[in-house]
């Protein structure tokens, strides 16, 4: 016979699969089934009673662009977990004193133009970085890895750009040396990639999904000048899309920590300093991307 | 890259789908592109039906995959079968998608839908030719036909309990014991007959 609390916590495990539990009781039960064997237990024999009822639910085709997304999606996850590849070169953690090298990914085209993967990535990335965790120097980097595909030319047409630089880049035989950096809100929310090449001085930023910029209102993107520490603008952050932007001066000199986004009235801070409050920040990290040793689809 | 076939619950079915998962485990992307034709269009029709918006479905499973292709090095059989693995994955995705959104308006829209999803439903909720899982029709048709309906509703569209308690116009404190109720009553006849 079964105890009044056996059936209890059965009775939860049942309403958790089928999805009654409230939205704090759900989240509590999640957070012990990840510790709790028998509860977990209990969970797979309420899935298994109740799988028959999914059997009776119609199947649907996703989108061909969904699915291209979702292989995107996955390939990259794997880059971020992936074990060291077929060459000796292991990836390091970064910090903000020593580089990381990485290797080039392989390029991996799948018949469609380098412009329209770009585009399903931005979805991708906004979905994956929505429910990441903490975010590390080692997963910045491998971001960088994968803005450096090679072939990625013109952005789509941003109206909102006050300045868009083709930015042709072959591949290359020899070391790069980037920065990057992901600015988060203060929730943690990853909102934009930032990526300096500091051999040609460009920019590139690419918005990760971030709310629509308030009505009247522009980001602007700061970085603290080397030499004098005051804040110098780099631009106007995009709405949606991605543009590459080249910034004068953009040296080695550059010392900064971190990048800062304030929020300014249309067209940018009338000023040379923020005069919004700052909605988006996050440090800098150093990358060296070597070039591949193969070029190839299998991992 | 995915076709509109039943994935079968049979053994044989099983087992390819467990040797999939442990190829993905060890980052086999064809392996993935296998599993994903195998099974992307069961797990999307699942999200589609909680979810109802394309978009937000199409989220949904790409969240699904990703989990999927992290969790597979974890899994074994002592999470279930392989199938009924991965549409749990993609049911509590969806769940919690579905629960983050404006409660208001999403029990308003079922509410719109009511008619469509009862006349799609025998007298107690399940369409007709279920395939697998006659012991789970037998057994949902033993138990009353509101709390047949209350779980049925839960589980494949998501209902709330608040929604239920508007749906079926009870008070909230019948229909969360009906379904606890009728939950514990199909344990017995399901575990009973298995």
């Amino acid at each position: 016979m079964r105890s009044p609390d056996a059936d209890w916590w059965d009775a939860q495990a049942a309403e958790y699969v089928i999805g009654t539990l409230a939205n704090d009781e759900r989240r509590l039960f999640e957070r012990m089934l990840l510790n709790d064997a028998d509860l977990r237990a209990l969970v797979v024999g309420w899935e298994r009673r109740l799988q028959p009822i999914a059997d009776t639910i119609p199947l649907a085709t996703p989108s061909e662009s969904a699915t291209l997304r979702i292989r995107h999606a996955v390939l990259d996850a794997g880059i971020a977990g992936a074990r060291a590849s077929t060459s000796s070169r292991k990836v390091a953690k970064s910090s903000s004193a020593t580089p990381t090298i990485l290797q080039r990914p392989p390029d991996r085209t799948l018949g469609v133009s380098a412009e329209h993967e770009m585009l399903v990535r931005l979805r991708r990335w906004r979905i994956a970085f929505a429910t990441s965790m903490a975010l590390t120097g080692a997963m910045a980097a491998a971001l960088a890895a994968v803005m450096l595909l090679p072939g990625l030319t013109q952005p789509p047409a941003n109206p909102d750009a006050t300045e868009v630089i083709v930015a042709d880049r072959p591949p290359t035989d020899t070391v790069e040396r980037v920065k990057v950096s992901l600015l988060s809100d203060a929730d943690g929310t990853p909102r934009y990639l930032v990526q300096i090449d500091e051999s040609d001085g460009s920019v590139r930023i690419v918005s990760l999904g971030a709310a629509p910029t308030p009505e009247g209102k522009s980001y602007e993107l700061w970085v603290a000048d080397g030499e004098s520490g005051a804040l110098r603008s780099v631009g106007l952050l995009p709405d949606e899309g991605w543009n590459a932007r080249r910034v004068e001066g953009f040296s080695d000199e550059v010392r900064s920590p971190a990048f800062a986004v304030s929020i300014e009235p249309a067209g940018g801070s009338p000023l040379d300093a923020p005069t919004g409050e700052v909605v988006f920040q996050g440090s800098i990290h150093p990358v060296e991307i070597e070039p591949a040793a193969s070029v190839t689809d299998d991992r | 890259m995915s076709k509109l076939t039943e994935p079968s619950a049979s053994d044989d079915a099983d087992d390819s789908l467990v040797v999939l998962l442990d190829r993905c485990a060890h980052q086999d992307i064809r392996a993935f592109d296998e599993l994903y034709a195998c099974v992307s269009s069961k797990l999307y029709g699942v999200a589609l039906r909680l979810l109802r918006e394309p978009s937000l479905a199409e989220d949904a499973l790409q969240e699904t995959f990703i989990k999927i292709w992290k969790k597979a090095s974890g899994y074994d059989r002592r999470a279930g079968a392989p199938l009924a693995w991965m549409t749990s994955i993609a049911r509590y995705q969806s769940l919690d998608m579905l629960r983050g959104k404006d409660r208001r308006q999403q029990a308003q829209s079922r509410l719109d839908d009511e008619t469509r999803v009862m006349t799609q439903e025998s007298s107690h909720g399940l369409e007709d030719g279920l395939a697998d899982g006659e012991l789970l029709q037998r057994c949902l048709g033993e138990l009353e036909e509101l709390q047949a309906r209350c779980i049925l509703l839960a589980y494949r569209d998501g209902y709330s309990h608040d929604e239920l308690s508007e749906r079926m116009n009870r008070p909230l404190g019948t229909v969360k014991s009906w379904i606890r109720r009728g939950l514990l009553s199909l344990r017995e006849c399901v575990d009973a007959l298995a």
